[in-house]
C-alpha cells in the first residue's frame, strides 16, 4: 500500500482540499481501514497494476485506485466496476491520455448494463443522467479522481480543458431494461444476459431532446438527427461516435412502430450525414489537408458517424413524458474510441491485460529505464 | 484529539528522472538532413514548411522531409522513430496548439532526443506551461520548444510566413546547440 500520512481526524477533509486531492467537492478521507476494504471487496492486491499511461510514465495500480474510489464515496461492493471502468480507460484505443488533457474538456462518460450494476443500486430511471444516486455519482468521480490524482490531469498541469462541464465530475449510469425484444446493451456488445458489461466513452455534456406530439419512429429520430448535425460540435463530418440515451416514450414509440434497435442505429447513421452547405450555414469550414477527413460522398453529404456501430443506443430514464440524452464524442474517432469490457466478478481470475496495456512501452519511458 | 492515517492517492507530478538527455549537437548546414513530423493539426504542415524553408535559407539545408503522424493525438512509434532517426540529422514536431496534440508532438521529439536526433517542438504560446508540465512527467524537465502566436489555424499565409521567420533563428540554435 502506498505512504501513509498521518493527520487529525477532524481535519483530513481540509487536508484532502490543501493536497489538492478533490475535484472541488468534498472527499471521504482514504483511511487504511476503508482503502483496505475496497480492495479486499474486489479480491485485488493493492499492488495489482491495472494499466499504463505511457504517455505520462505512469501505472495505474489497484491500489491507487482504491484509495481515489474511497475520497469518490464509493462503497466496496462498488469497486469491482470502478476497476472495469477504469481497466477500459486503460486500454490504448481510449487514449487516455489524450481524452484527459485535451482542450476539448471531455467527460468519461460510463455505461454499465447487468446485474451486478444492478446489485450495488445503480440508477437507470428517473434522473439516470442526473443526481440522486450514489453509485452512479461516485463510480464515475472515482474515475476522474483517479485522473486528477495519479495522472495529473488538473487544470494548470495536463489538463488543458478550455471550458469544461459538469460531466467532468461525474457522468455514470446504468441501462434500463429496453421494451422487448429489443437486447440490453450487453447482449447487443456480443455478451451474454447475465453478464454485466461496462462501456467507456469520452464525450460533451449532455444534450436534452424533446419531442412530445409525435409517436412516429422518423420524427422521433430527426429530433436526434438535428442535434448530431450541430455544425460546432466537432465531430460533426469528422467521423465520432456518440451515446443515444432513448428514454423509455422514444423507445416504445419506435419499438411499437416495428423498428429494430439496429434499424433506428441505420436511419441515425444515415440521416447524420451533412452537407457542406450546413457546415458552413454554422460558420464552420471544412478541414483540408489536415488530420481529419472530410471527404464529401457520392451523395454529397460527409459522414459524421462513419459506421453504424459507432452509434450507442440505450435505454434509460423514467416513463413520462418524451425526453432522452444525446451525447456525442468530443472528438473524432482518430483519437479516441469507446470501449467496453465485461466486470469481474470479485475472485475471479485476472485476465492478462494485453501487449501493451500494463507495461510502459519503453520508448517512451525514456532511454535509462529501456536499459 | 483523534488522529489517522490516509493512504496517499496520488502519484508523484514528476516521476523519477529516467536519464534522458539531448541529444549531442553539431552546426546546421548543407549535409543536415531536416525531418519535419506534421501531426495533421490545420496549417501544421504549412507552418513547418514555411520554418524549414528559412532554414534552408539560412543555414544552406539540401535534404528536408515531412512524415506524417496522420493524428496529432499519439505520438511516434518505434519503426517511425527508427526511420527517423535512420534518416535525420535534425527534427522538428508539431504543431502544438491543443492540448493533447502539444503532448504529444512534445513526447515525439523527446522519443528523437533519445534516438540520438537533435529536436524541438512546435507549440502555440498558450501552450508553453502545459509543455512544461509535460516536459518534467516526461523526464526531459525544461526542455525547449519553439513558440508561435495562438491560434494558427486562422491565419493567413501571411501571417504564417511572419511567425515562420521570428521563430526561424531561435530553432535553429535549438538544433545546433
Amino acid at each position: 500500500m502506498a505512504d501513509l500520512i498521518s493527520v487529525e481526524d477532524c481535519e483530513a477533509i481540509e487536508y484532502a482540499y490543501a493536497q489538492g486531492w478533490t475535484d472541488g467537492l468534498p472527499v471521504v478521507p482514504p483511511t487504511r481501514d476503508r482503502v483496505s476494504s475496497m480492495l479486499a471487496a474486489a479480491a485485488i492486491d493493492a499492488e495489482h497494476v491495472l494499466g499504463a499511461v505511457p504517455e505520462r510514465r505512469r501505472l495505474i495500480t489497484a491500489g491507487i485506485a482504491a484509495a481515489n474510489a474511497v475520497m469518490a464515496g464509493c462503497r466496496p461492493e462498488y469497486f469491482p466496476l470502478v476497476l472495469a471502468a477504469l481497466e477500459a480507460t486503460l486500454d490504448p484505443a481510449f487514449k487516455l491520455n489524450t481524452v484527459t488533457t485535451s482542450t476539448g474538456g471531455a467527460a468519461i462518460c460510463v455505461i454499465f448494463s447487468g446485474p451486478m450494476a444492478e446489485a450495488v443500486g445503480m440508477n437507470g430511471k428517473h434522473n439516470a443522467l442526473g443526481t440522486g444516486n450514489r453509485a452512479n455519482a461516485t463510480i464515475g468521480r472515482a474515475l476522474r479522481l483517479v485522473a486528477s490524482n495519479a495522472l495529473g490531469a488538473k487544470t494548470g498541469r495536463l489538463d488543458a480543458t478550455s471550458i469544461g462541464h459538469p460531466g467532468k465530475f461525474t457522468l455514470c449510469f446504468v441501462e434500463d431494461a429496453p421494451p422487448l425484444p429489443w437486447l440490453p446493451l450487453r447482449v447487443q456488445q456480443g455478451y451474454s444476459p447475465g453478464d454485466t458489461t461496462v462501456t467507456v466513452i469520452g464525450t460533451e455534456g449532455p444534450r436534452q431532446v424533446a419531442n412530445q406530439l409525435s409517436e412516429r419512429p422518423e420524427d422521433v429520430l430527426a429530433s436526434f438527427v438535428v442535434q448530431m448535425k450541430t455544425a460546432s460540435s466537432f465531430i460533426v463530418g469528422k467521423g465520432g461516435q456518440c451515446v443515444v440515451v432513448l428514454g423509455h416514450e422514444h423507445a416504445l414509440a419506435i419499438r411499437q412502430a416495428g423498428w429494430t434497435q439496429q434499424q433506428a442505429r441505420e436511419y441515425l447513421h444515415r440521416h447524420s450525414r451533412v452537407l457542406p452547405g450546413e457546415l458552413a450555414a454554422g460558420g464552420i469550414h471544412l478541414e483540408r489537408g489536415a488530420q481529419h477527413d472530410m471527404s464529401v460522398g457520392p451523395d454529397g453529404r460527409i459522414a459524421t458517424f462513419r459506421s453504424v456501430e459507432d452509434i450507442i443506443l440505450v435505454t434509460a430514464g423514467g416513463p413520462g413524458a418524451g425526453w432522452s440524452a444525446y451525447l456525442p464524442t468530443w472528438a473524432p474517432t482518430l483519437h479516441s474510441r469507446a470501449v467496453v469490457r465485461r466486470v469481474r466478478v470479485p475472485g475471479e481470475a485476472l485476465p492478462d491485460c494485453g501487449p501493451d496495456g500494463c507495461a510502459l512501452p519503453m520508448g517512451l519511458a525514456g532511454p535509462a529505464a529501456e536499459a | 484529539m483523534t488522529m489517522i492515517q490516509l493512504v496517499d492517492p496520488t502519484l508523484p507530478d514528476e516521476p523519477p528522472p529516467v536519464g534522458r538527455a539531448l541529444a549531442s549537437r553539431r552546426p546546421l548546414g548543407p549535409s543536415t538532413r531536416l525531418t519535419l513530423v506534421d501531426n495533421g493539426k490545420p496549417r501544421a504542415r504549412e507552418l513547418l514548411q514555411l520554418i524549414a524553408d528559412g532554414l534552408r535559407v539560412r543555414c544552406g539545408l539540401e535534404t528536408i522531409r515531412i512524415v506524417s503522424k496522420g493524428t496529432a493525438s499519439r505520438v511516434l512509434d518505434d519503426a517511425e522513430v527508427a526511420d527517423i532517426a535512420a534518416t535525420s540529422d535534425a527534427v522538428i514536431a508539431g504543431l502544438g496548439d491543443c492540448g493533447a496534440c502539444s503532448a504529444c508532438s512534445l513526447a515525439d521529439a523527446l522519443r528523437m532526443e533519445d534516438a540520438g536526433v537533435p529536436a524541438t517542438v512546435l507549440i502555440s504560446d498558450v501552450f508553453t506551461g502545459h509543455i512544461a508540465a509535460f516536459a518534467a512527467t516526461m523526464g526531459m524537465p525544461g526542455y525547449h520548444c519553439a513558440v508561435v502566436p495562438h491560434p494558427v489555424s486562422t491565419k493567413d499565409a501571411a501571417q504564417l510566413a511572419g511567425f515562420a521567420a521570428a521563430v526561424t533563428e531561435q530553432i535553429a540554435a535549438q538544433l545546433s546547440g
